[in-house]
């Protein structure tokens, strides 16, 4: 490559990077929760004070209840199990504004705070909790940024047979940093363009339903949206008698169990209940696909089949389309791939953040007096320091208000403020960020404690209070580590090479 | 502001070139609709990158000069003959 071309790819990867590197470096830990969302939700279910069901076949008898307390007649709502013998959960929607229901010992439907709870957590990676669509617009953009930014760092290094396994640990901090991000960009390239890509296209997804629908409706999106997912129901608001949303289900799952053998209810969405014109959706994973979970529409007043959604026999469009969440997800292989994805974006933060020194480091700009790492530090510890006070508040919820209603809005409040002090303290006054990396650190390790101390422990919540405690363990040992190693001597050396030659090592970074 | 230029046309030329293969290859119109939208976020960042490793400016702006006309145009005439039959 002639090197105006490696120069300008150069300078253009150094710049997106340099707008983008912050806001992905939040988007790579806000990740991090979101990928155990289910089982941060069900860590925080205080399990002795709801009652476990296990089959649909009991819905009926739970949705008439939930009718009673909650009005239901012509609202729109989801009702999920994911997991086997686990409780139900209602989930209302009004005004984009979603609430979690669960019913306790006593037959009462109360705010389930958990679900509320981890739904944040997977909606700050969503979209920053900024409003729709805007947030989803900036997460797409940022995953656009990425792409390109791995495309160009392909075209950038094409020594990378020679880089692959290179780290040069014991030479200078710009040599570790560069081997750093190249090592990492490399072994990990598989997994940046699924990401960003499937992210960038979920992020802009209402965008790309304008290019979509001009291209084959006309530009009519309600038509290509019906096209594929059925039309809405309008309804009649007139009162008719419901047929069962268990028998439907028992449908369903028979529906799938006849073309492939096997299939899981994942939700059922059901919409104008008691409407004369009530329509319900239920989702079913078929397992052996790497592809979203197919459903079915159903009549609620004459049971009849109105729509199938069923990815499988689907054209190449349907199928790459199917791919989107289970490949942005990492559900596909379970805890294998839930803490690959886990282990990879922690990596690509890594990988951001010596980017960025990099290129600190060519400027010769003091660390503590760089913007990059003031924000950079200050979004970290501020996504670590709001994600913890969360599930305390959501914990302490469940101890002494387990009967109240709380609106997610509580939820979002209690993120955005934790995360905004923690984030302008660490900007106005660097060096408090290890104060607060201790303070972090004890609260990971104070709410398992009380967790573990109130509620029962099994299997899968063992796993996420162990994953606490060692987070707690990392904020802990983190500031004496980077103390030690911004200590050490990391002056420039000069080393002569295999042939005599002598490059310094500032030289062999770029 | 040469910058900001140089993605917009770029935006606009990966818009038209995954039109432009929904629209010609064989696909039915549910799947033309998926090719369309998906493939724009992986074009777009792909031809910009493309585009920095063109070394003389006037291949560059033939490109966009003849690129975005000539596909507009391609797009056009089948849209408005499937829309017309």
């Amino acid at each position: 490559m002639k090197a105006i071309i490696h120069k300008r790819l150069y300078n253009w990867h150094s710049l997106t990077g340099l707008i983008s590197t912050v806001l992905l470096v939040a988007l790579c830990l806000t990740a991090l929760p979101a990928i155990f969302m289910k089982d941060i939700s069900q860590w925080l279910t205080p399990t002795q004070t709801i009652t476990p069901l296990s089959e649909y076949q009991s819905v009926d008898r739970w949705l008439e209840q939930a009718d009673e307390q909650l009005n239901l007649a012509g609202k729109e709502f989801h009702i999920r199990s994911n997991i086997d013998s686990q409780p139900y959960t209602l989930w209302t929607s009004q005004n984009d504004t979603f609430t979690a229901f669960v019913q306790n010992s006593e037959g009462m439907f109360v705010s389930h705070h958990s679900a509320s709870a981890a739904k944040v957590l997977a909606e700050v990676h969503h979209n920053f909790l900024l409003p729709d669509p805007y947030g989803e617009y900036l997460v797409g953009l940022l995953g656009l940024a990425m792409l390109a930014l791995v495309f160009m760092g392909v075209l950038l290094h094409k020594k990378w047979k020679k880089e692959k396994t290179q780290l040069r640990a014991h030479r200078s901090r710009r040599l570790l940093l560069s081997d750093l991000h190249k090592v990492l960009g490399l072994w990990l390239l598989p997994f940046h363009i699924f990401v960003s890509y499937t992210g960038a296209t979920l992020g802009l997804g209402s965008l790309l339903l304008i290019v979509a629908a001009l291209s084959a409706f006309n530009g009519e999106q309600d038509a290509a949206v019906a096209a594929v997912f059925g039309e809405e129901p309008t309804l009649s608001m007139q009162t008719c008698a419901m047929q069962s949303p268990s028998a439907l289900a028992q449908s369903a799952n028979q529906h799938w169990q006849d073309k492939y053998g096997n299939n899981q209810i994942t939700d059922i969405e059901i919409h104008g209940w008691k409407d004369c014109n009530a329509q319900i959706t239920i989702a079913s994973a078929i397992p052996g696909y790497l592809l979203n979970s197919n459903a079915v529409s159903y009549s609620l007043t004459s049971g009849e089949l109105i729509n199938e959604i069923d990815w499988i026999p689907g054209g190449f469009g349907e199928r790459w389309y199917a791919l989107l969440g289970p490949l942005h997800f990492g559900t596909y292989a379970g805890y294998i791939s839930q803490w690959l994805f886990f282990v990879s974006a922690l990596l690509l933060a890594v990988m951001m953040v010596s980017g960025m020194l990099l290129w600190l480091n060519k400027r010769n700009q003091s660390l503590e007096k760089s913007w990059f790492i003031k924000t950079c530090t200050g979004t970290s510890l501020g996504i670590a320091m709001a994600s913890i006070s969360l599930l305390f508040v959501a914990t302490l919820q469940n101890l002494f208000f387990s009967d109240s209603a709380f609106s997610i809005s509580t939820y979002k409040l209690t993120y955005a403020a934790s995360f905004l002090c923690t984030f302008m303290i660490c900007v106005a006054r660097l060096k408090s960020w290890l104060l607060i990396s201790r303070l972090i650190a004890f609260m990971y390790l104070l709410t398992p404690l009380i967790h573990a101390y109130f509620f029962d422990l099994d299997q899968s919540t063992l796993a996420v209070q162990l994953t606490f405690l060692a987070v707690s363990a990392v904020f802990f040992t983190l500031p004496s580590l980077i103390n030690n190693y911004t200590q050490t001597n990391t002056a420039d050396i000069t080393i002569p090479d295999e042939n005599g030659k002598t490059t310094s090592d500032s030289q062999q970074a770029i | 502001m040469k910058a900001f230029f140089t993605i917009l046309l770029t935006l606009i030329l990966s818009l038209l070139i995954s039109m432009a293969l929904a629209i010609y290859l064989p696909f039915d119109q549910v799947n033309r609709m998926f090719m369309a939208g998906l493939s724009v976020p992986f074009l777009f960042p792909l031809i910009w990158v493309f585009m920095l490793t063109i070394e003389k400016q006037w291949v560059r702006i033939t490109t966009y000069a003849f690129g975005i006309p000539a596909l507009s145009t391609l797009v056009y005439l089948q849209l408005s003959t499937a829309l017309s039959a």
